[in-house]
């Protein structure tokens, strides 16, 4: 009984939420969106009336986000990583030839001054239009000029705006917001064809047009002036010098993405020495902290060490304190001006611009950052090896350095062997160790972009978001791909090996 | 087992063994040099940004720290009560803002990630579904995709979810809590699962035959035996929620929108220097709860790592 009240409770809030959610949907003309909720609610009142889904009573919240939030994201990856998405190739062809045609649009010379109202209807803006010629009163939008069959007027002879339309105020008017928006605003006329009418100021409008246009029945692009049709070539139109009209738009260009970190040597160069670095720096973050970790470990738990409890919970503070806070603080110490490090040590070490330098802070800090996990964790395994096997090598006249080399180190690295490849898959992709003391740099002759200290993933990162001449997401996308691959080899390498996989079964 | 938590020692073991080591006494000055070096290694940096943060004009170049540099500056302009200079002011700088919004979005998405993972982890658990390995191996592999290399496409979703309801677009730590949720699943699925599974299926099947229906098995008898777990599950997550910077960073922009991580950085990516006083401060705050709470849980941390776990 509870039950049912509960889930009529749910569903109706679900379904109240949709509906709200819906309607904003529709007012902006989102269908997709609106698909998508459509589906999504349906799928929510199935599985919690039916009573056939029982798992995915449990499964759906979760399965929803997890789509929305991961497989989409993912899928989209996948797909951009095949495309030529990037600055110049960032919008879809139309909005491309829309761009284009702005771009070149010019005040008609003997435009006639028509006068206007501008209005909107909540959602976008739009113009009562009067023709000075024919006195004809027209509601101009961004998609047409239609005529109103029979304007009203008020007092003083000023249209007013038709059913569903409101006109702006004054103190409307002057709001960046509405001020962007008309300024914006472009109505096609279809007498003379190919013009426009543009606001001049909130009265007044003219006649434009651009040099370049778009023929829709022949899906060509003309240059009105010369008669130039611009060819097209990888999602760009090449203007009559060779060169490509920006913008272009999206188109899938295959593996060239792909190819091109392979065989291009521009691309391939920092990405191969970008990922020997990814392994070394991996690799080398784990072996430190695991040596000095394994060391502490091996020294401290000792029957005899008094205040072994203090000792763990203060070693494991450095662990403890948020990483990206840590980063921060240590990018700071190591500041080759200001830094403590060089002040305390009277030293001139170029700690974070010289390359060599960089990647030795890099792994020092991981150090600090991360001993006190392998001393945690090698604790534990000293600690459930049975002491009888080290009692029974004694009895058989084992000396204490062959019982640690030949019987505790191998125990150790049976259970210890998992994490080891789980830390190294985790600094392989540890984004904020390198973004955030270092940010991949100091820079290299061969690469705008990947910086000496720079790992996979950041240099990835720097590809899609900060890259000097233009942001490169496909080519990210690609790299994004790979990374994967490399990730979930090691990682499948790792999970075979813990525990992870037998609750599979 | 006065000392260690982190593995259960065998029993047959302990008394024996201490005995016997008793002789190796007279060397172990060197095994508290080693503590000593460690020690000094992990606490240097925090205590130097203990010295920072109370001095006011405190950079971290300076080295000679006297009681006359001592003050509270830093702290009192973070909590509000103070202007450091014309630009460096509470109205830009709103740490105390931030502090709420991250303390929001840590427990907001901590409490929902582990709801919606309970619910997961209890279908996989107790529920025989076709297609329930695939899905559960697919989980697992979900989770080798970096969830940063996918911020292009998570910043169109959130940009047209912001169209539409602008209070959790792109920008708003409301938004940021949607992105932390989609991988609710796929994290802590998995370690709930483990966990359910040691509950005895004989206590459901029982509860069966006497007329259960799966939710009032869920709600009356697994729940309440998960509730401690659970929340130890719940703090571990709110903790990592509270590190996050990398997402954060990317989404928030606003100032009154960002959480600490992202917040904090300010203080320093700017043209002042003598922000790194207030930096310091800032980041001893805003640590203290998350170190307070992994002492607390050290216990359960420690069982975790040793499962596999790795923290950012």
């Amino acid at each position: 009984m509870v039950g049912i009240v509960f889930r009529i409770l749910f569903l109706g809030l679900v379904d109240s939420l949709a509906f709200w959610a819906g309607s904003h949907l529709l007012v902006s003309r989102n269908w997709l969106g609106l698909v998508w909720l459509l589906v999504a609610t349906i799928a929510i009142n199935y599985v919690y009336i039916s009573k056939r889904a029982r798992a995915s009573k449990w499964l759906l919240p979760g399965t929803i986000l997890l789509i929305v939030f991961q497989i989409y994201p993912i899928l989209f990856t996948a797909t951009a990583a095949f495309s030529n998405y990037s600055t110049a190739h960032f919008v879809s062809r139309s909005e491309a030839i829309d761009n284009l045609v702005q771009q070149n649009i010019q005040q008609v010379p003997d435009s006639p001054q028509y006068s206007i109202v501008p209005i909107h209807n909540g959602v976008t803006v739009a113009l009562v239009v009067t023709d000075p010629t024919t006195n004809k009163v027209y509601l101009g939008t961004k998609e047409a000029l239609k005529e109103i069959a029979s304007p009203k007027f008020d007092a003083n002879g000023i249209p007013q705006a038709p059913v569903g339309w409101r006109a702006y105020s004054e103190a409307e008017l002057n709001t960046d917001t509405v001020l962007n928006n008309l300024s914006t605003l472009l109505v096609p006329m279809t007498k003379p064809e190919g013009a426009y009418l543009m606001v001049s100021d909130f009265t007044t409008a003219f006649q434009f047009a651009s040099d370049v246009i778009y023929d829709a029945k022949k899906d060509q692009l003309i240059r009105q002036s010369d008669g130039y049709v611009f060819p097209e070539r990888e999602g760009a139109f090449i203007d009559s010098d060779g060169t490509s009209l920006d913008p272009g738009w999206r188109v899938n260009v295959g593996f060239k993405n792909f190819k091109s970190v392979l065989t291009d040597p521009v691309v391939r160069g920092p990405f191969v020495r970008v990922l020997i670095w990814t392994f070394v720096y991996a690799g080398l973050t784990v072996l430190t902290t695991f040596v000095f970790g394994l060391t502490l470990a091996l020294l401290l738990n000792h029957p005899g060490v008094k205040g072994r409890k203090l000792l763990r919970s203060t070693l494991i503070i450095p662990y403890a304190m948020p990483g990206f806070l840590s980063l921060l603080i240590w990018a700071g110490f190591l500041n080759d001006d200001f830094g403590v490090i060089n002040n305390l040590f009277n030293s001139h070490i170029p700690w974070l611009t010289d390359p060599f330098w960089a990647k030795v802070s890099t792994v020092l800090v991981n150090l600090w950052l991360g001993f006190p996990y392998m001393f945690l964790i090698c604790t534990g395994a000293i600690q459930s090896i049975p002491a009888e096997l080290a009692e029974a090598a004694e009895v058989d006249g084992a000396k204490p350095r062959q019982i640690l080399t030949k019987i505790k180190m191998p125990l150790l690295l049976v259970t210890v062997s998992p994490l080891l490849i789980g830390s190294f898959a985790y600094n392989f992709n540890n984004f904020g160790g390198i973004y955030l003391l270092t940010g991949g740099g100091p820079p290299v002759a061969d690469s705008q972009i990947a910086g000496a200290t720079d790992i996979l993933i950041s240099y990835t990162y720097k590809l899609a978001i900060e890259a000097g001449h233009g942001n490169d997401y496909g080519l990210a996308c690609a790299i994004s791909i790979l990374i994967f691959f490399i990730v979930a080899g090691v990682s499948t390498l790792s999970f075979t090996r813990t525990r992870a996989l037998e609750n599979l079964s | 087992m006065t000392t260690d938590v982190i593995a259960k020692p065998t029993p047959s073991a302990p008394r024996r063994a201490v005995k016997k080591r008793k002789p190796y006494r007279g060397k172990l000055w060197w095994r508290y040099l080693a503590a000593a070096f460690a020690v000094a290694f992990a606490l240097a940096p925090i205590v130097y940004v203990v010295l920072a943060a109370c001095n006011p004009a405190g950079t971290l170049s300076t080295l000679n720290f006297s009681v006359h540099d001592f003050g509270l500056d830093n702290f009192r302009f973070l909590l509000g009560k103070h202007d450091l200079s014309a630009e460096v002011t509470y109205e830009n700088y709103p740490y105390l803002l931030w502090y709420r919004n991250s303390l929001m979005v840590s427990s907001i998405a901590a409490i929902m990630q582990v709801t919606i993972g309970t619910a997961s982890a209890y279908a996989f658990s107790r529920i025989h579904f076709k297609g329930r390995r695939l899905s559960l191996g697919g989980l697992l592999l979900l989770q080798m995709f970096p969830q940063i290399l996918s911020f292009i496409a998570l910043f169109l979703i959130m940009q047209k979810i912001g169209a539409v309801f602008p209070f959790m677009g792109t920008g708003t730590w409301a938004g940021l809590v949607l992105i932390y949720l989609g991988g609710a699943m796929g994290y802590n699925t998995y370690l709930l699962k483990g966990f359910f599974d040691t509950i005895p299926r004989e206590l459901d099947e029982a509860a069966t035959v006497d007329g259960a229906s799966a939710n009032q098995i869920f709600f009356k008898i697994i729940l309440p035996l998960a509730t401690p777990m659970l929340a130890v599950v719940m703090l571990l997550a709110f903790i990592g929620l509270m590190n996050d910077f990398i997402l954060a960073s990317i989404f928030l922009t606003k100032s009154d929108q960002m959480t600490l991580a992202v917040g904090l950085r300010s203080f320093i990516s700017g043209r002042y220097e003598s922000s790194w006083g207030v930096f310091a401060a800032g980041a001893l705050m805003a640590a203290l709860p998350v170190v307070i709470l992994f002492q607390v849980l050290q216990r359960y941390i420690v069982e975790g790592l040793s499962a596999g776990s790795v923290k950012g």
